[in-house]
């Protein structure tokens, strides 16, 4: 037990199944993976990284991470073939989920520091969060993340608590967002933060830095994964 | 709604983690793992870590440190000391660093907080201002873990972050550090206003109240040292007094 001093790890429920899964972290430059995996790890579930699309087959559900500018790192995952490969991935139906940029990445186009396609999975664009007075860009900390909608990412969740660090965010029309977004936060203006349709989920915080409330939306995920 | 966050600020050095009192480190406070694992359970919303040593032939052994750190604590991990080049700045992130921070290098050198928020974006880089007030009242920018006067004010250095990209700003009165009498409110309040990004406040926290005191000059998160050492349990007793204020806390 590594939380030895926590004495109510009640929102970690052991696994009962038996059935074997591995996630893989799409792994294309810099960027910290490693708390992705510990966590993972954590969760009592295998992962590995992946970098070529070949090594797709070997595992049951996919996370796009992502830190950084939208524009180098969609250069990126170009330059190594992994855009298709991703695309492909959701076309089959199997599970992903994005994290932080790697939600953004999913979006049809971002105006960060210029204009960049996305991987067009998600019916989004990407923009700036607009500037209000008292209101600090990048969105550094912890926000609380209303539930708007049911998703087995939430589970049984109410409402939970993560920590965020982003300055541009999702922006959906109003009908693509009844479809997708399930969890929103408010920092100056309501910002979509969970979203989720059919096999494709994402979270804009960071649940693998989000103490007990981050890992229980990855566990959410990884029991997604496990019935895919 | 965004909540203001309590951050534990630990310095470290080869013997472990130590006290720190006007920039000079004496008391061994014990060793660095068992102070993260309470404080990760503790209710604390960010740990940053700072090596403190007098030369950079830690840096292994601080690498070590922050792979362990990062393994056990699934919160936003900051880490420091020594980022004199772009490879260090990568390699604390491949430990498990979250965000750097940058302090000497950066303000002699402004060109590369520029380079490592290139690289690694915005969000990972924390530009760390470092202020002694002279005998005669004015107040400098120190670098070099204090030891090194440079003619920069506080607000200006603030100004330089913010060009040249960094995420968030952390402001140390190194005359409060240790003192366990407050913040310098008024430096934090002139720090804030200077620039639009996050604003951590960091030395001279003795008492709870003096966190709320932080927050109200204005900074979006408060740190403290020292003082989580004193007592058993004292994150969560930190943060059960700011549930009582009127600022929003996780």
């Amino acid at each position: 037990m590594r939380w030895a001093r926590d004495s109510s790890p009640i929102w970690f429920t052991e696994r009962t199944d038996s059935v074997r899964s591995m996630i893989g972290i799409v792994s294309y430059g810099v960027g910290n993976l490693r708390s992705l995996s510990n966590a993972l790890e954590w969760l009592g579930e295998s992962c590995r990284l992946v970098e070529r699309g070949e090594e797709f087959d070997a595992v049951t559900g996919l996370i796009l991470p992502g830190v950084g500018a939208f524009g180098p790192a969609m250069e990126q995952l170009k330059n190594s073939g992994l855009d298709r490969d991703v695309q492909a991935w959701v076309a089959r139906g199997r599970p992903l989920l994005g994290i932080c940029l790697g939600v953004q990445l999913l979006a049809r186009r971002s105006e960060e520091r210029g204009k960049h396609e996305g991987l067009a999975i998600v019916p989004a664009d990407v923009a700036l969060i607009p500037k209000r007075p008292g209101i600090r860009i990048p969105h550094m900390g912890w926000n609380t993340v209303t539930r708007v909608r049911d998703s087995v990412l939430w589970g049984d969740l109410r409402s939970i608590v993560c920590y965020h660090v982003h300055s541009y965010a999702l922006a959906f029309d109003e009908q693509a967002a009844s479809e997708w977004v399930i969890g929103t936060v408010e920092h100056g203006q309501r910002i979509p933060t969970m979203i989720h349709c059919g096999n494709v989920m994402g979270t804009q915080f960071h649940p693998e830095k989000s103490q007990r409330d981050g890992l229980a939306v990855l566990a959410n995920f990884l029991q997604f994964v496990r019935q895919c | 709604m965004l909540k203001r966050r309590m951050i534990v600020s630990l310095l470290w050095r080869k013997v472990g983690i130590v006290q720190s009192r006007g920039f000079s480190h004496t008391n061994v406070v014990g060793d660095p793992k068992v102070a993260i694992e309470c404080f990760n359970a503790w209710d604390a919303d960010e740990i940053i870590l700072l090596n403190v040593e007098r030369d950079d032939a830690s840096l292994s052994q601080f690498l070590n440190l922050t792979e362990y750190v990062s393994y056990h604590c699934f919160l936003p991990l900051t880490v420091g000391g020594w980022v004199t080049n772009l490879d260090r700045a990568r390699n604390l992130v491949r430990h498990g660093a979250d965000k750097i921070v940058i302090n000497t290098e950066g303000f002699r050198r402004p060109a590369f907080i520029r380079a490592v928020s290139d690289v690694l974006g915005a969000q990972a880089v924390v530009a760390s201002i470092d202020v002694r007030r002279e005998s005669h009242g004015s107040e400098r920018v120190y670098l070099d873990r204090g030891r090194q006067a440079t003619d920069i004010t506080p607000e200006k250095a603030a100004e330089i972050a913010a060009e040249n990209g960094a995420g968030e700003i952390y402001i140390t009165s190194i005359d409060r550090d240790g003192g366990l009498q407050g913040y310098d409110t008024d430096l934090i309040r002139r720090v804030v206003a200077a620039t639009d990004l996050p604003t951590i406040a960091s030395g001279g926290v003795g008492r709870w109240e003096q966190l709320e005191e932080g927050l109200r000059a204005g900074a979006d998160a408060v740190s403290a040292a020292n003082v989580f050492h004193f007592t058993e349990q004292s994150t969560r007793k930190a943060k059960t007094y700011l549930r009582g204020t009127d600022f929003p806390v996780r």
